[in-house]
């Protein structure tokens, strides 16, 4: 049974360096292909399922701009 | 009340004290309890005064710095934790302050230099003394500001004028400078302990910003350790301590205020020592260790039936230009005696159309009445 | 929310640092010492000098922070500390900052042994002003002032800490976040000077001159040219590396 993870992105405080991206160990981001209206591609985490919460990026983004909680009771649930 | 009539914590009465000695007892008697310097003549004997006052009421941090900023650095940090902060230095050792002084400012940290003057520039004549600093101490950093210099002329005021420079300073928010030179802090002459002397303290807000754009008054001042996150910089900031490098309107209105709580309340802060001034044609105008010769000068010559008189400035900065013009109204000329190329004389010149005469003094020698007497007789 | 966010400023977020600067994770790393050692926000007392490092902990951190001049946050922080033994007296500062114009204090504040913690977010040049050499700059290093490559030797900032007296002395990279947050803490808890040499990434002016200017990229580089002290038989494997851990 496998732990699930929630992550959130903070697009105001993101400025696009993509260390979340490369870092991490399961390819969980994608860059979106459009510039949002700051300018940036965002990321988002498209593969969220395959996050194993190692906080690689959480820990070494910079910019403060993603937090990965735990979902409680996801054993449970699946 | 900030305000508070205390009784001295060292023996009062009277004592034969060296200037040195005498400016450190006033400072501790201020509550000075965090002192900070490094070693340079003719400003040492103030770090062992300190010392002795620490150890025998068991009070009070002495520390040495690596160097003269250092130093500084120390007593400013010490300072916003709500202790009364003083180092003291020479013009070599004041030169190294300089960066930090600005910090002072522009934070608005209370805290206490003392300059014992010698002779420069650089190392100068280390045990000789001069009055070159009158204008380093009001410029020496950059950008526009307002700083109270203190300028005793004897032992009795090195006291007096160490309990003033803290309450000037806690008022104000302002670095607050005492600037004596060698030949008084070496003097020994007797000083009078008081029984009670007056002091103010800082006004301690923990719920007040720490900075100011009030253009007429200082503000009160939190400290560290309030529990309200403080944001204390030397860069253009907001009240709150928000950095602020752009804006001009912001850097103008602290400016504005650096100036103003000061400008303002210049006739509280301004002090003169004042003889024969109402029916004088002719005026003695000087400060410190000159006015000493000056004062003797004056007697002199009045003797002689000369109308002379005798014009002391005991705050040199901020100077009182207005006052200063109506003061010197019907004063035909101005002999001003100093230990440099004529600091005052250029300020006086500046404020007024009456003739202005330096009397000045480029080598170390204190000057002599005499010499002031045949400068005015050639000249009236 | 995590709870080392309630050390974080958000209000001045997104940060003043260019994408993908170290400095930043170096801002959490602190924090997060911060809250595991569960410190009181109210005794501590964060000093910092001039330069992008400054501004870690001011405006970032969310305790008393004086943000003094270039160099002279040590000698700041000793009167802070001198004056309120009781308060947790934490300075960051730069490789300029703390090694090149505050050298002087650095090196005395470690021989009185003062208890600081001091964190110098080493990112081998001067980022504010433009990427100029500093004192750890490498030997060979191309900066705007040494555009040839540099030909002066760096400190090892680390060694010269510890031998001048320091209690407790480390050097980790931001790629080292777990053991960099660790060492903080140890830094924090020990009395006495502690010094943590927290190396950093400056993507746009060294990383770019002499690493590559890729944020992730840089950091991998950190990583794979780190080697521990503990792991170190001969001088060979260290040759050109960042030699990491406890000293
Ligand atoms: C007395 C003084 N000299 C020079 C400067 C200009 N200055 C600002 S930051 C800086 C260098 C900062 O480098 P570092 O400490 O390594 O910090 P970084 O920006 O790399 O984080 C310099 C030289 C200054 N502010 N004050
Ligand atoms: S590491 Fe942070 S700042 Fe960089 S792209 Fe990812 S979320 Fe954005
Ligand atoms: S210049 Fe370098 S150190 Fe400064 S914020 Fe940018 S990347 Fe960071
Ligand atoms: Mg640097």
């Amino acid at each position: 049974m496998k732990k699930r993870f929630d992550i959130e992105i903070n697009h105001d405080w993101c400025k696009a360096c993509y260390i979340c991206v490369k870092v991490c160990p399961r390819s969980v981001f994608d860059i979106a292909e459009k510039e949002s209206h700051r300018g940036f591609k965002e990321v988002t985490p498209a593969r969220i399922d395959d996050c194993i919460g190692c906080l690689m990026c959480e820990n070494l983004c910079p910019d403060f701009a993603i937090e990965v909680e735990e979902i409680e009771n996801a054993v449970e649930q699946n | 009340m900030p305000w508070n009539r205390i009784k001295v914590p060292i023996k009062s009465g009277r004592f034969l004290l060296q200037g040195d000695e005498a400016v450190a007892d006033g400072a501790f008697c201020a509550g000075m309890r965090f002192y900070a310097g490094y070693p340079i003549t003719p400003a040492s004997e103030i770090i062992t005064r300190v010392q002795d006052r620490f150890e025998e009421s068991n009070e009070g941090v002495y520390f040495q710095g690596e160097d003269e900023i250092a130093s500084i650095a120390a007593c400013i940090g010490a300072s916003w934790t709500g202790t009364k902060a003083m180092t003291a230095t020479s013009g070599p050792g004041f030169d190294l302050m300089v960066e930090n002084l600005g910090y002072a400012i522009f934070t608005e940290t209370p805290m206490v230099i003392v300059d014992v003057q010698r002779a420069g520039p650089s190392t100068g004549q280390a045990a000789r003394p001069s009055q070159g600093d009158y204008h380093q101490v009001r410029y020496a950093t950059h950008g526009d500001y307002e700083i109270i210099v203190l300028s005793p002329w004897s032992c009795q005021e090195l006291f007096e004028f160490g309990v003033r420079a803290f309450n000037l300073s806690e008022r104000y928010r302002v670095p607050t400078i005492v600037l004596t030179d060698e030949a008084i802090a070496h003097l020994r002459e007797p000083v009078e302990i008081p029984e009670e002397i007056d002091v103010f303290d800082r006004e301690h807000d923990p719920e007040a910003p720490p900075f100011s754009f009030d253009e007429v008054d200082a503000s009160p001042m939190p400290l560290l350790g309030d529990g309200k996150a403080l944001l204390v910089t030397g860069s253009t900031h907001t009240e709150w301590g928000k950095r602020v490098t752009q804006d001009p309107e912001v850097h103008r209105k602290i400016v504005k205020h650096l100036i103003g709580k000061i400008s303002n309340h210049i006739s509280d802060i301004f002090e003169t020592h004042e003889e024969f001034i109402e029916d004088a044609d002719f005026v003695i105008a000087s400060y410190g260790i000159s006015a000493r010769s000056g004062f003797e000068a004056m007697n002199r010559l009045r003797k002689k039936r000369i109308k002379i008189g005798f014009f002391r400035l005991k705050v040199i900065w901020p100077i009182w230009e207005k006052y200063i013009i109506q003061r010197f109204s019907n004063v035909k000329k101005v002999f001003v005696p100093e230990m440099n190329m004529g600091h005052l004389s250029s300020e006086l010149k500046r404020i007024l159309n009456c003739e202005i005469i330096p009397v000045t003094e480029l080598g170390t020698n204190v000057i002599l009445p005499e010499e002031i007497v045949k400068v005015v007789e050639e000249n009236l | 929310m995590k709870t080392y966010m309630e050390w974080i400023r958000t209000e001045f977020f997104p940060t003043a640092f260019c994408p993908g600067c170290g400095h930043g994770i170096i801002l959490r790393a602190i924090a997060k010492a911060c809250d595991e050692l569960e410190l009181d926000r109210d005794n501590v007392v964060f000093v910092s000098g001039i330069g992008c490092s400054g501004w870690i902990p001011s405006p970032y951190i969310k305790a008393d922070s004086i943000h003094t001049t270039h160099g002279r946050a040590i000698a700041f922080a000793t009167g802070v500390k001198l004056a309120r033994p009781d308060f947790t007296v934490i300075v960051v500062g730069g490789d300029g900052d703390l090694a090149s114009i505050g050298g002087n204090h650095l090196i005395h504040a470690a021989r009185r042994n003062i208890d600081i913690t001091c964190i110098m977010a080493d990112n081998n040049n001067y980022g504010m002003t433009g990427g100029q050499y500093s004192p750890t700059t490498p030997k060979g290093s191309k900066t705007s002032t040494s555009r040839k490559g540099l030909s002066e030797a760096p400190f090892d900032v680390a060694k010269l800490v510890k031998s001048a007296g320091a209690s407790f002395v480390a050097r980790y990279t931001v790629a080292h976040f777990p053991q960099l947050v660790n060492s903080i803490k140890k830094a924090i808890s020990t009395e006495g000077f502690s010094f943590v040499q927290a190396i950093s990434t400056c993507p746009t002016h060294f990383g770019r001159r002499n690493v590559t200017q890729d944020p992730y990229e840089f950091i991998d580089y950190l990583k794979r040219n780190s080697v521990n002290i503990k792991n170190i038989t001969s001088s060979a494997e260290s040759m050109g590396k960042i030699i990491i851990g406890e000293f």
